[in-house]
């Protein structure tokens, strides 16, 4: 599955960057062979030592020792360059999967989310992203410069003495193999580690994200609790990938010393029959320890891989799940200004739960009706406008916009006709510009912004903010009323031109005035509307409302009429006209 | 928010001192682990030793012996330093994983105490990231870079001290190139440190961004803001990208130079034992060992270069911390909250948000133990700033603010928050189940007391119904329940508590009318044996108050009981009056 998804991962993000690679590789081999040069220089020096000198000789030598000094100078720029060149592509990779992954969860349907924590789905996106840039700049140049080193090295040094040089790496052929039996307990562990830092993080930022509650309710104790719980967890996971982390990596270090062991030991009576000279000593050592760094780094390598094929892992649901979609192709587009709806026989469960929330539903809506609907809480009220704006698919066959079944339509497409005020208002930290021209296609003219504010009754509160339009609000900025904030969010239905308008109990913190005068412009939009209220005075004013029980449609008429029929409907419902509520 | 600002290496050094309260308790396993680097150096500093004798007197004289013994030595060092640093990397990582677990605690138990003032300004998801990726990132530098940097630092010692006594000469050659390595990781630490913090200031706002974006995701979509959010997005990643683009930068330089110096240094050494001018030539094992004690020298300062991003990392991070644990935006007051009766007394109390401006001018009222009182008022009358002064969750008020006669400025926030309830405006529901909810964890809070609070406001009616009951698993949020049933438990966790004074922010604004008919239900009942108020939006809970307090613009118009304050005329006739005939701007 991973092998699948770092092929995916290479070819959407990775393999775009081959110039920058290129141009990193050959400045890595120009690096290497430059690197290699040294000792065989150091080892004509000392060689030309102890063999005595001749006059020729003493001219020689110190030219020989000015050339290293002037390889040591080149390789300075080379190897600046290629740790540039490979570790820029790194970050260009991160941003560019960044917004790619980005553009997807946007479009992912509501169910992924229910299924995934946000705090995890958020430690995902940020955390795991990182780990793969590692794998493609770090893990990248390491490989390459294991690849140069050992071929160049083994080369020069085969030359040489051929058992030397096989007796020298044998211990890096153990190594292998240790590490072929650790790694996978490292990856494990490793991947147990993650999990336990996306929990913490879960839980960090549902108490500080909610702190105000924790702290009215002196309730810090016990959520510090629940976050030492997880932060136990990650020191646990921590120590198990230490102690394996640090048997095996100085290992490595330890393999590198019992090379030079051997090319001492074996070098040295290979010296004393004359079949090498002491200089290749000299060399073989500077060799060693040249490959030992790279060496030590395949361990390193090999961890940043598993990192990163755990990151991908955790990153796959991002990928492989659906994005909303039209289920065939759509036809053309409505040309009516309001919309038709039809729901046949729609039965409907949450994913991932049992209790169906709508059953056997059928309904018609004609053209500019405006359809009240009231029942008690879990009668799936807000249920019918997450299917009609797709966040949750019906089955197929039974919701119809003007004779169309909803899911051939992009449900972009879809949303755009439909104008849905959200019973849970969501402001961005932004000024109230942004948050009102947000999704618009054309930035919208100041009179536009002045007429939805208007129209929903906010306009005065606005302009009497210091900064106006520019005020700064959410998190860091102003903090609104529960009412202000419904105004705001109806002002964006405003700014739209909705032929099908879902209104879900938004006018609860308004008054009856506000509430009238919000009603009559939602008229002059001239759509079809449906508006789920508790509100006697709003459902007076529908041409029809119904009246839902138990994810059915229990009865319906003009409400005088239903209340009449339903005395039981008068617990739903605040008294009729009773102007009880004052704004907040 | 931390804005980049370059700081001293002196600085920094002192900024590690201030993880020493949290080291102290491993103090024992430090000095061990202290102890075993002296001797990595030592063990280092034998191996040239050990080459030169082998090569000169074994090698080159062909006595085999020798050579056998050199090997033998050599493997000892070999085995034992394997040891000497696994034992001693062990120790010190786990003192730091230790560490870092109680500093975390510590840290997320100060940001909770910090004043809601404080958290008023700073973004969660920035405090998150503060609680979380800092100490991760801070547990890996130091395990991985400032720990084994010091064990490098050991070993360079053991090199330069070997250089020493095997030439001198070259010794003092080889350390002439020092200074200038030196001061390159000086340098470039700076820069690379510079490049890192605004990184850190970028991915901040970009993770606060996402983060938005993900919990408003149906609302990005139902106004098919995709484009606009990306585009933000987008830019925002760029900007961390670019950012991040030059450290890389001062990162590449910084090890190719301390590369190519290591060379440019071998090649001074083999020039000075064949310069022209040179009188004796040094024995082959000396030039061998010699080259070995150079790379010995360089390799930790290879490994010293490229741990600096992380050590930066560390540095950074610790700043970020600790610039947490420096703020002390806390609530005074420390005595004890015994609140037995429930008599509330606010004598002249003035406050502002944003001096000068007042929130709220000389206040003056008294509630007496057991009675209620309703706040009327427009958004920015102050009702909602006379709930948060009582519940300590804002300070800085003149005047006083009395609970049973003891002023609130001696008492402890939390010990207060304890014996009130307040239902705020915002429901907000944790995951967990229904009785974690209700009760938030606190041991003394009973599954009895809860169940009985549950039957007290009647959630019981529909908790009995969920799968598993009290146990049913709740979702963040509580989307998996209705806004009324979300209420519902905000009462029941309120009346768990079993609290002498009750406050009701706006509590009926937004529930549905057969919950609501409950919580009215709920409501008369919280009327007997406590002290209430209520920010009321319904007149007939304001016309259910013992008495009520009309504000304007944070004074108190007038108090009194309702038919008293209609026969008066006052304010609150003229509001009643128009309210009863439906006109908001009454309140406007």
């Amino acid at each position: 599955m991973s092998q699948t998804g770092m092929r995916r991962f290479a070819k959407l993000f990775v393999f775009e960057l081959w110039p920058w690679y290129l141009g990193g590789a050959a400045c890595l081999a120009v690096t290497n062979m430059i690197s290699l040069e040294i000792p065989q220089l150091a080892k004509s020096i000392v060689n030309h030592l102890h063999e005595g000198l001749t006059t020729a000789d003493g001219d020689q030598l110190p030219k020989l020792a000015l050339a290293i000094m002037g390889l040591g100078l080149a390789q300075i720029f080379v190897r600046s360059s290629s740790r540039i060149l490979i570790f820029w592509p790194g970050r260009k990779l991160e941003a560019s999967s960044k917004s790619y992954i980005f553009r997807r969860v946007m479009r992912l349907p509501q169910y992924f989310f229910d299924r995934f924590g946000m705090g995890d789905l958020i430690s995902r996106f940020s955390n795991d992203l990182g780990q793969l840039r590692i794998f493609f700049a770090f893990g990248v140049l390491q490989i390459l410069n294991l690849i140069f080193i050992s071929a160049f090295t083994l080369y020069q040094m085969l030359k040489v003495h051929k058992y030397l040089t096989l007796s020298a790496l044998a211990p890096i052929i153990l190594m292998l193999i240790i590490t072929r039996i650790i790694m996978p307990r490292m990856q494990a562990f490793t991947r147990k580690n993650q999990e336990a830092v996306g929990l913490l993080t879960n839980r960090v930022t549902e108490t500080f994200t909610n702190i105000h509650v924790i702290q009215t309710n002196a309730s810090e104790r016990s959520f510090l609790k629940l976050i030492a719980e997880e932060n136990e967890k990650v020191y646990a996971t921590d120590m198990k990938v230490l102690l394996l982390r640090t048997l095996f990596f100085p290992l490595m270090t330890a393999l590198t010393g019992l090379s030079q062991l051997i090319v001492l030991f074996y070098g040295g009576y290979l010296v004393t029959q004359g079949l090498i000279s002491i200089g290749d000593i000299l060399a073989f050592n500077i060799y060693l320890s040249y490959l030992a760094f790279p060496l030590t780094s395949i361990g390193i390598i090999i961890a940043v891989y598993q990192r990163s094929k755990t990151a991908l892992e955790r990153i796959e649901p991002f990928f492989t799940s659906d994005l909303e979609h039209a289920r065939q192709d759509s036809a053309g587009a409505l040309a009516s200004s309001a919309l038709q709806v039809e729901i046949k026989n729609l039965s409907f469960t949450y994913p991932g739960t049992e209790h169906s929330v709508l059953n056997e539903f059928n309904l018609s809506i004609h053209v500019g009706e405006m359809l009240g609907v009231c029942g008690a809480v879990g009668s799936g009220k807000s249920t019918l406008f997450s299917i009609l704006t797709r966040l949750y698919d019906p089955p197929a066959g039974t919701v119809f916009l003007d004779g169309k079944d909803i899911l051939t339509e992009d449900p972009q497409d879809l949303r755009d006709k439909i104008a849905y005020a959200l019973q849970k208002v969501h402001l961005f930290s932004a000024t109230l510009k942004e948050n009102l021209s947000f999704g618009l296609k054309a930035t919208p003219s100041p009179e536009a912004l002045t007429a939805a504010a208007r129209s929903a009754q906010i306009l005065k509160e606005i302009e009497g903010f210091p900064e106006q339009w520019e005020t700064q609000i959410g998190e860091k900025g102003l903090r609104l009323s529960g009412g202000q904030k419904q105004r705001l969010a109806l002002a964006r239905v405003f700014m739209r031109r909705p032929k099908l308008l879902l209104l879900d109990d938004v006018l609860s913190a308004v008054d009856n005035l506000t509430e009238a005068r919000l009603i009559q412009e939602f008229r002059r939009l001239n759509c079809t509307m449906i508006i789920n209220s508790h509100r006697g005075s709003v459902l007076d004013l529908c041409d029809r409302v119904l009246y839902l029980k138990d994810g059915r449609i229990f009865d319906q008429g003009p409400f005088p009429e239903l209340i009449g029929r339903h005395p039981e409907l008068q617990e739903e419902i605040h008294e009729q006209a009773a102007p009880e509520t004052i704004l907040g | 928010m931390s804005k980049p600002r370059p700081k001293r290496f002196w600085a920094d050094l002192k900024d590690l001192v201030r993880l020493w309260p949290f080291l102290k308790a491993h103090k024992k396993t430090l000095i061990l682990s202290s102890c075993l680097i002296p001797v990595i150096s030592v063990l280092q500093m034998s191996v040239p030793f050990i080459l030169k004798r082998t090569i000169d007197q074994g090698v080159l004289k062909g006595d085999f012996h020798v050579l056998t013994l050199g090997a033998l030595a050599y493997l000892i060092v070999v085995i034992v330093e394997y040891c000497v640093r696994a034992v001693q990397t062990v120790l010190t990582s786990r003192a730091v994983f230790q560490m870092i677990r109680d500093m975390r605690m510590s840290l997320i138990d100060h940001i909770m105490r910090l004043s809601a003032r404080y958290h008023d300004k700073n973004l969660s998801g920035a405090l998150v990231t503060r609680a979380t990726s800092d100490f991760d990132n801070l547990s890996e530098s130091l395990n991985q870079g400032v720990l084994s940097s010091v064990v490098d630092l050991a070993v360079l010692t053991g090199a330069v001290v070997g250089l020493f006594l095997l030439d001198w000469h070259l010794a003092l050659i080889t350390l002439c190139v020092l200074p200038f390595v030196l001061l390159t990781i000086n340098l470039f630490s700076k820069a690379l440190k510079q490049s890192m913090l605004l990184a850190r200031v970028k991915i901040a706002a970009l993770n606060a961004y996402t983060q938005e974006c993900l919990y408003g995701v149906n609302t990005v979509k139902v106004l098919s803001g995709h484009k606009d959010s990306e585009q933000k997005f987008d830019k925002l990643t760029l900007e961390y990208r670019d950012a991040q683009m030059k450290s890389v930068v001062a990162d590449a330089v910084l090890f190719s130079l301390l590369d190519g110096i290591a060379s440019i240094t071998i090649g001074l050494v083999l020039w000075f034992t064949v310069r022209p001018s040179a009188e004796t030539f040094l024995s082959a094992g000396i030039m061998i060992a010699f080259v070995q004690y150079v790379q010995n020298l360089f390799d930790p300062l290879k490994q010293l270069a490229n741990k600096i991003a992380m050590l930066q990392g560390a540095f950074t991070a610790i700043d970020r911390v600790f610039s947490i644990f420096d703020t002390h935006e806390f609530i005074g007051g420390d005595g004890p909250a015994e609140i037995l009766m429930g008599k509330v007394e606010f004598v002249d109390v003035s406050f502002a948000y944003n001096p000068p401006t007042p929130t709220l001018q000389n206040l003056n009222f008294a509630i007496p133990s057991g009675d209620s009182l309703a706040l009327v008022g427009t958004t920015g009358s102050g009702k909602s700033t006379i709930i948060k002064l009582l519940s300590k969750l804002y300070t800085g008020y003149e005047g006083e603010i009395l609970i049973d006669d003891q002023p609130l400025n001696a008492m402890d926030g939390v010990a207060l928050r304890r014996k009130i309830a307040i239902v705020p405006q915002d429901i907000v529901i944790f995951k967990g189940s229904v009785s974690f909810n209700i009760g938030l964890g606190e041991p003394e809070i009973t599954q009895a007391m809860i169940e009985e609070a549950a039957k007290y406001v009647e959630a019981d009616r529909f908790i009995q119904k969920l799968p598993g009951a009290y146990n049913y698993q709740l979702r963040e949020g509580g989307d998996d329940i209705s806004v009324g049933q979300r209420q519902l438990i905000a009462f029941a966790r309120a009346i768990a508590r079993n609290p002498k004074i009750i406050i009701l922010d706006e509590a009926t604004s937004s529930v549905d009318p057969a919950s609501d008919a409950i919580i009215q239900k709920a409501i008369e009942k919280l009327f007997t044996g406590r002290t209430l108020i209520v920010i009321a939006h319904r007149l007939s809970t304001i016309r259910r108050c013992d008495s009520i307090a009309v504000l304007e613009k944070g004074r108190i118009l007038e108090t009194g009981a309702h038919d008293e304050l209609i026969r008066k005329q006052g304010k609150y006739y003229s509001l009643h009056e128009k309210l009863l005939h439906d006109d908001p701007d009454a309140l406007a």
